[in-house]
C-alpha cells in the first residue's frame, strides 16, 4: 500500500527551452513555454540554445543619417542626408552631394550586367550613371525613386507616377527605342484605390511592382507580351525593407512584415511583434529599413513619434522566432558572410564579437506565465536549475515574480563572472505566497548561452 | 515566355514545411501555365497545323514577301489572279491571246519586231535608224508602210482622199526594173507631173 502523501506535493521536474523569440500575438499565458514575453540581446543562433546575440564593432564613420551603404569595386559607399559618399583611402569623397540635408534623400543603387557599372536613384534624381569615378546622367533616363534589373533590363518606378518604366534589352541607357521586341516602354499599373507605387524588386524570375495595399507580380519579357497579374492584396509601406533570400522575399506591410515565396499568397509573420508593428509612425514608415544574412533578417522600425528608425528587431529564418536587439539600424549591408550596418548618426559598423564595439553587451528574457498546466492551484518554484554556460567575464542574474503579469521581481541568483563551460546552476527558491503562474527573468552582461530551465513545484492542495 | 523556373524542393525537411513549398511551387506553376497558356508565341510551340485556324482569316500583312512559290498555288487560269502581273518572264507560251500589249522580239536592242496597239502598229527594226514600219495616219489615209533609212524616208499607202496607190518620198527615187516588159493598162491615161502622155 503506497503511503499517504502529504501536501506540498512534488510535481516532476519539468524542462524547457526559451529559444522560440518574443511573442506578442497572444496574451502571455497562451504562448508557448519556449516563446518568451520580452527579450532583449538574445538569438537562436544556437536553436535550441537562446544565447546572447553577437557584438558589433565600428569600422568606418561619417556623419548624419546614413541610409545606405554597399561596397562596389571594393570601395565602401553610403548615402546620408546630403549626398552619396565613397570612401577613399581614409576620406569620403562626395560621388553626389547637396549644400543641404533632407532625411527623406534615400539612396537606392543597382547594377547592370558586367558590375562595372552602378545606377543610383534618390527621388529627387534623374537616373545617374557611376563607373566608380565619373558620375553621369543617364540620357532621356526617368525620375525615379526606385530601381531594380531583371532579364536584361532596367525597371524604373516614381512614387507619383503609375508607370513602370523598362529600358532598352541590355541598354541601360537606352530609354527612348521602339522595337517590339529590344526597346524601351511602359506598363501602367493602375489600381481602384489609386494608390501610386511604394517599391520595386524582382524575385522568383518576376519583377515585382508594390503599391501601399497591394503587389503586382510582371510576367512576360518584352512589349508584346508583358502583363501584370492580378494583385495580392497585400502592399509595401518602405521599399527599403524589401529583401530578398534564397526562400523567400521578404516586406513591411501597413499591417505587419510579410513573406512570399513567389507563388502562394504571402503570409504575414509578424503577429509575435504586432505590438512594435502597431507603434510605426506611418509619416515616416518609408525610412523603416531591413537586410539579412542569410540566417536573421533584421527590421529596423520607425515607431512612436521618431521620424528615423529606433527598434531593430530579428527574425530566425529558420526558426521563425522574433528577437529584439538594443542597437538601432539605419541601413544593411552583406558582404559575403559579413553583415555591416549604418547608424543615425553616422557610423558603419561590422557585425560579430562579443561586444558593442568594446560595451559589454546586456542582455534579458522574460519567461512566460508557467501554471504547469494547472490554473486551479496554487504553487511555488522551490528548486530551478539553469543549465547554462557563462563566459568569463559575464554575468547571470535570475529573478522570479509570481502572477501573470506585473508584481515585483525577487532576485534569487547572481553570478558575477562565469567560468566559460556548461554548468548545471543549482537555484534553490524560497517562495512564501504561492501563485498560480510564475514568471523567471533572467539577465546579465556578456557572452551567455542558456541551454535549458528545470523548474520543480510544489502545489498546494492537489 | 518559355523559360519557366522553378525552386527547388528538398525532401529532406520537416514535412510543414515542405508542404508548403510544395504548395508555393504548385501556384508559381499554375501562374506560369496561366501566362504562358494567354501569351503563347514561337518560342513555346514546336510544330502546328492550321485545323484551328479560321478560314479567310489570315491576311496578308501576315504573309512574308516572296513565301509563297508557285507549287503552292492552285490556278488554272492566270486569269484567276486578278492583277496587273507586272513584269512577268515566260518559257512558252501557246494558245494565248493577247490583247492591248505591247510586243517586242527584244527589250534592249536590234534587230527587233514589235507590234503595237497604238498608232505605230507594226515595226521591224533592222537598227534604230533602219526599219519598216506600218502606221495608222489620223488623215484619209490607210495604214502606210514606212521605210525608214539612215537617208530619207518613203512611203507606200492608199490615199483616200485621191484615190491612188502612193508611193512617195522627198529623199528617194523610185526604181522599177525587171528583165520582162512593164505593162500599163489605164482607161484615164498615164499623167507625169500633171500632164497626160499619151502613147
Amino acid at each position: 500500500m503506497e503511503p499517504w502523501t502529504n501536501t506540498p506535493n512534488k510535481v516532476k521536474p519539468i524542462i524547457v527551452t526559451l529559444a522560440d523569440g518574443l511573442n506578442q500575438a497572444v496574451e502571455s499565458i497562451e504562448i508557448k513555454d519556449s516563446q518568451s514575453t520580452a527579450v532583449v540581446n538574445m538569438d537562436s543562433s544556437y536553436y535550441p540554445t537562446v544565447q546572447v546575440r553577437q557584438g558589433y564593432s565600428q569600422i568606418l564613420s561619417h556623419t548624419g543619417y546614413i541610409n545606405h551603404i554597399f561596397k562596389f569595386k571594393d570601395f565602401w559607399y553610403c548615402g546620408n542626408n546630403k549626398g552619396l559618399y565613397k570612401r577613399d583611402g581614409s576620406s569620403w569623397v562626395p560621388v553626389f552631394e547637396y549644400s543641404y540635408t533632407d532625411n527623406d534623400l534615400l539612396w537606392r543603387h543597382a547594377m547592370f550586367f558586367d558590375g562595372s557599372k552602378l545606377y543610383f536613384v534618390n527621388g529627387t534624381l534623374l537616373l545617374r550613371q557611376y563607373d566608380g569615378n565619373t558620375v553621369t546622367q543617364v540620357s532621356n533616363g526617368p525620375f525615379s525613386h526606385y530601381i531594380t534589373t531583371y532579364m536584361n533590363r532596367f525597371f524604373s518606378g516614381t512614387k507619383g507616377d503609375n508607370s513602370l518604366s523598362y529600358s532598352g534589352l541590355r541598354d541601360a541607357n537606352d530609354w527612348t527605342s521602339t522595337n517590339k521586341y529590344t526597346g524601351t516602354g511602359e506598363i501602367v499599373v493602375e489600381t481602384e484605390d489609386g494608390e501610386k507605387p511604394t517599391g520595386l524588386t524582382h524575385f522568383a524570375n518576376h519583377v515585382i511592382l508594390f503599391k501601399r495595399y497591394t503587389m503586382h507580380k510582371l510576367f512576360g519579357e518584352d512589349s508584346t507580351n508583358f502583363s501584370m497579374t492580378q494583385p495580392y492584396a497585400v502592399g509595401c509601406i518602405s521599399d527599403r525593407t524589401i529583401v530578398p533570400t534564397r526562400d523567400s522575399l521578404f516586406w513591411l506591410g501597413p499591417d505587419g512584415f510579410y513573406d512570399y515565396m513567389g507563388g502562394a499568397a504571402p503570409t504575414k509573420i509578424s503577429d509575435q511583434i504586432k505590438r512594435y508593428i502597431e507603434s510605426i509612425n506611418m509619416d515616416y514608415a518609408q525610412h523603416c529599413v531591413a537586410g539579412t544574412d542569410g540566417c536573421f533578417l533584421y527590421l529596423s522600425l520607425v515607431t512612436g513619434s521618431a521620424t528615423t528608425p529606433n527598434v531593430t528587431l530579428k527574425f530566425d529564418l529558420q526558426t521563425r522566432g522574433w528577437w529584439v536587439e538594443s542597437y538601432v539600424a539605419t541601413a544593411y549591408y552583406l558582404d559575403g558572410t559579413t553583415m555591416y550596418f549604418a547608424t543615425t548618426d553616422g557610423k558603419i559598423m561590422r557585425m560579430g564579437g562579443a561586444n558593442d564595439n568594446g560595451v559589454p553587451i546586456n542582455w534579458s528574457i522574460e519567461t512566460k506565465p508557467f501554471s504547469e498546466d494547472d490554473e486551479t492551484v496554487r504553487k511555488a518554484i522551490h528548486k530551478l536549475w539553469i543549465v547554462a554556460d557563462v563566459e568569463t567575464g559575464s554575468t547571470l542574474k535570475v529573478d522570479y515574480a509570481g502572477g501573470a503579469e506585473g508584481g515585483s521581481w525577487v532576485n534569487v541568483h547572481n553570478q558575477t563572472n562565469g567560468s566559460g563551460q556548461i554548468q548545471s546552476i543549482k537555484i534553490p527558491v524560497i517562495v512564501r505566497t504561492p501563485e498560480t503562474w510564475f514568471r523567471l527573468r533572467l539577465s546579465g552582461t556578456g557572452p551567455v548561452k542558456i541551454h535549458r530551465i528545470i523548474r520543480e513545484v510544489s502545489r498546494r492542495g492537489a | 515566355m518559355a523559360n519557366v523556373q522553378l525552386p527547388t524542393i528538398n525532401p529532406d525537411q520537416d514535412i510543414e514545411k515542405l508542404v508548403k513549398q510544395l504548395l508555393n511551387v504548385y501556384i508559381q506553376l499554375t501562374e506560369e501555365l496561366m501566362f504562358l497558356l494567354n501569351n503563347l508565341d514561337t518560342k513555346n510551340v514546336n510544330e502546328l497545323n492550321a485545323e484551328v485556324i479560321t478560314a479567310g482569316s489570315i491576311t496578308a500583312d501576315k504573309i512574308q514577301a516572296r513565301a509563297i512559290s508557285a507549287d503552292k498555288l492552285d490556278v488554272n487560269e492566270l486569269s484567276a489572279i486578278s492583277a496587273n502581273l507586272g513584269r512577268i518572264t515566260a518559257g512558252l507560251m501557246e494558245a494565248v491571246e493577247i490583247y492591248g500589249s505591247y510586243i517586242s522580239t527584244n527589250r534592249y536592242g536590234y534587230p527587233k519586231v514589235e507590234i503595237s496597239d497604238t498608232q505605230d502598229m507594226v515595226c521591224a527594226w533592222k537598227s534604230y535608224n533602219n526599219a519598216i514600219q506600218v502606221f495608222s495616219p489620223s488623215d484619209m489615209f490607210s495604214p502606210i508602210i514606212k521605210f525608214i533609212t539612215p537617208v530619207g524616208v518613203a512611203y507606200i499607202f492608199y490615199d483616200l482622199e485621191d484615190n491612188v496607190l502612193a508611193i512617195t518620198s522627198n529623199t528617194a527615187g523610185i526604181r522599177l526594173s525587171t528583165m520582162r516588159k512593164i505593162e500599163f493598162n489605164t482607161p484615164e491615161g498615164v499623167y507625169i507631173n500633171g500632164v497626160k502622155v499619151n502613147p
